[in-house]
């Protein structure tokens, strides 16, 4: 039997950042994730949009140097407040797992670390921007309080991205991405 | 782990599955007990019921194709398939046989992505006596990696054909919107070549588990073809003598509401319960396998009628073997049709069809009036059609293992759950399993 995921799977892609926005825009705040995303590019800055389950995930990050994941998060924090997690090479998981309990996206971000530390396919560095959200609602639109932190969030992202090394710029990975 | 048995407090028990993990959507499970037997067990779906027939009242009809689509994020392909085949029927729409294969290659995508998750991430665990499959990871690795490589492909498969992943975008009444080219299929063959290796040693895998002893006199209902294993259409056949045209199915299989489920219970008419899903496939349409398939179903030690519903897992492994060796067939065979798809035009008319999702039987009907709008609509997802049967299913096997600890008892009836692959979302959505006491309650 031949080794269950291909060579180029295996190799990296570089050490440029990857920013992924995860959540459904149709429920309310989880769609703070791809609303970020459309920010980001307005701001000029590049960024995946995924619906946040784990598979998914894992083949977005395979190979990937440093992975800037944003998402909505109810922990009974402030509406609004944005949430910093980072992990190091899927260490550190375990806390973000805590705080963000069970995902509305089956097997999600926590499951794909989980996984993705038993396959060795984790990002050296990973930052997990979790926005507290009001209501996950369908139909509804973002909160106010989350609007205006996936703004913030958003501006935050793009001017590191501008500062950041070429090598290293998130926006370097806007084609196929 | 308790090790307290109801046993040990003469027979009273109440069994309470809050929630069932590992299937998609929610429920719960209740069982009560009493003096050694079951005096009352309920498989509660209590979400609220998602209203899309309601909802496509008045729509083109064309629109069923991905209004459809979003009852489930795994098995969209089944419900635009179902939808599509329902309204092409109403309107007389002959599509061209290259599209009908690309439909059938379209959905070994989907059956692919959906048993590689089921058998290593949803069913596995329970068997080797994992919480999860994460847990499971930690000792079964190139295992897990090559499920995700299966899932991945399954998923490609989607992508070319669909445009995306999750809720393709491609397929159409009449065909598709934008068929491939034969070099656009050929980057699959590899990967697929490497699937089907990956699937026969899937099933080599789960044929070795350690399987209850339970057996149930069912009647298996699925699709029927007279030269294909059952997939994008065939006639409604079952295993004590139903042979029916699609628009007969109403005729013979109800739906029942029962105030637990806001699902749904589906029976026959005659009879109560049925099985719809891959055992019902196999034992009805063993001999239209593959020779792959076949040979890996006979290496496996299926033999069918298989009436054992925990092997369900070893006949999924078989069918991902199928899907696997039925993609290759199609992909080789495969001339870009002249046509996307075929013009028609709309009228009134009541179109019905039936599909094979992973799942099982799944059965749409549309009233469509002069202008191309839907009047009514009827969609019976396979799990609806199997809630009644795993309920049964329950009271038949729980009394086996009532002597061990109610935990034991709460894994091993979410396990029975699992062997169907319960899709709640589709049914209405959502599953809970909890245990509970009689005596710890008082």
């Amino acid at each position: 039997m031949r080794h269950a995921l291909p060579e180029g799977a295996r190799r990296t892609r570089g050490r440029h950042t990857l920013i992924v926005c995860c959540g459904n825009a149709d429920r309310g705040d989880d769609g703070a994730g791809p609303a970020c995303a459309d920010a980001l590019r307005l701001l000029g800055a590049a960024a995946r949009c995924l619906p946040g389950d784990a598979f998914t995930l894992l083949d977005a990050w395979s190979g990937q140097h440093k992975v800037i994941i944003v998402d909505a998060i109810m922990t009974g924090a402030a509406p609004g407040t944005i949430h910093r997690f980072e992990i190091k090479g899927g260490a550190g998981a375990e806390q973000f797992e805590a705080r963000l309990g069970s995902s509305t996206h089956g097997f999600g971000i926590a499951e794909a670390f989980r996984l993705g530390r038993i396959t060795q396919n984790v990002p050296e560095e990973a930052i997990v921007y979790g926005i507290e959200a009001v209501s996950f609602e369908w139909g509804a639109g973002l909160s106010a309080e989350v609007h205006a932190a996936v703004q913030r969030l958003a501006t935050t992202l793009a001017h590191e991205a501008a500062q950041a090394p070429r090598d290293s710029a998130p926006g370097k990975l806007a084609a196929g991405q | 782990m308790s090790t307290t048995t109801p046993a040990a407090h003469g027979g009273a028990a109440k069994i309470h599955v809050e929630t069932i993990a590992r299937v998609e959507g929610e429920g719960a499970l209740n069982v009560r007990l009493k003096g050694g037997r079951i005096q009352d067990l309920r498989l509660e779906i209590p979400e609220p019921p998602r209203l899309f027939e309601a909802f496509l009242r008045g729509r083109r009809a064309e629109e069923a194709v991905d209004i459809t689509a979003r009852i489930c994020g795994i098995c969209p392909i089944a419900y635009q398939m179902s939808a599509t085949h329902a309204i092409e029927r109403a309107w007389g729409i002959q599509i061209d046989p290259q599209v009908r294969a690309l439909r059938r290659l379209f959905y070994c995508g989907e059956w692919i992505e959906s048993h590689a998750l089921h058998i290593y991430f949803l069913h596995a665990p329970d068997f080797l006596g994992y919480r999860d499959a994460f847990e499971m990871a930690a000792k079964y690795r190139p295992e897990v990696e090559r499920a995700l490589r299966l899932k991945k492909i399954g998923n490609e498969m989607m992508r070319v054909l669909g445009g995306r992943e999750i809720h393709p975008v491609s397929v159409r009444v009449g065909g598709f919107y934008h068929v491939p080219s034969k070099s656009d299929l050929q980057p699959l063959v590899e990967d697929l070549k490497w699937a089907l290796e990956a699937a026969v040693e899937t099933a080599r895998l789960v044929a070795t588990l350690p399987f209850p002893d339970f057996q149930q006199d069912y009647e298996f209902v699925s699709l029927s073809h007279p030269d294909e294993y059952p997939l994008n259409e065939g006639r409604i056949v079952s295993s004590r003598g139903i042979d029916l045209d699609v628009s007969e199915y109403e005729d013979h299989f109800l739906e029942q509401h029962v105030r637990h489920s806001n699902a749904l219970h589906s029976v026959l008419r005659e009879r109560g319960s049925f099985h719809v899903g891959p055992l019902a496939r196999f034992n009805l349409n063993q001999e239209k396998l593959p020779g792959v398939a076949q040979e890996t179903a006979r290496e496996c030690k299926l033999e069918a009628p298989v009436r054992n519903p925990f092997r369900s897992i070893v006949v999924r492994a078989v069918e991902l073997v199928f899907a696997c060796a039925e993609a290759l067939r199609l992909i080789e065979q495969y001339e870009p049709p002249p046509q996307a798809w075929t013009r028609y035009e709309r009228r009134a008319g009541i179109g019905m069809a039936a599909t094979e999702a992973p799942r099982g039987l799944l059965f749409h009907r549309y009233t469509i009036d002069e202008n191309g709008l839907i009047l009514t609509s009827k969609i019976v997802p396979p799990t609806a059609q199997n809630l009644k049967r795993i309920e049964d299913d329950l009271w038949g096997y729980l009394p086996q293992i009532l002597d061990a600890p109610v935990e034991e008892i709460t894994w091993r009836a979410e396990q029975a759950i699992r062997n169907y692959d319960p899709c709640i979302s589709c049914a209405t959505h959502c599953l809970k399993v909890r245990v509970e006491r009689e005596d710890d309650i008082r």
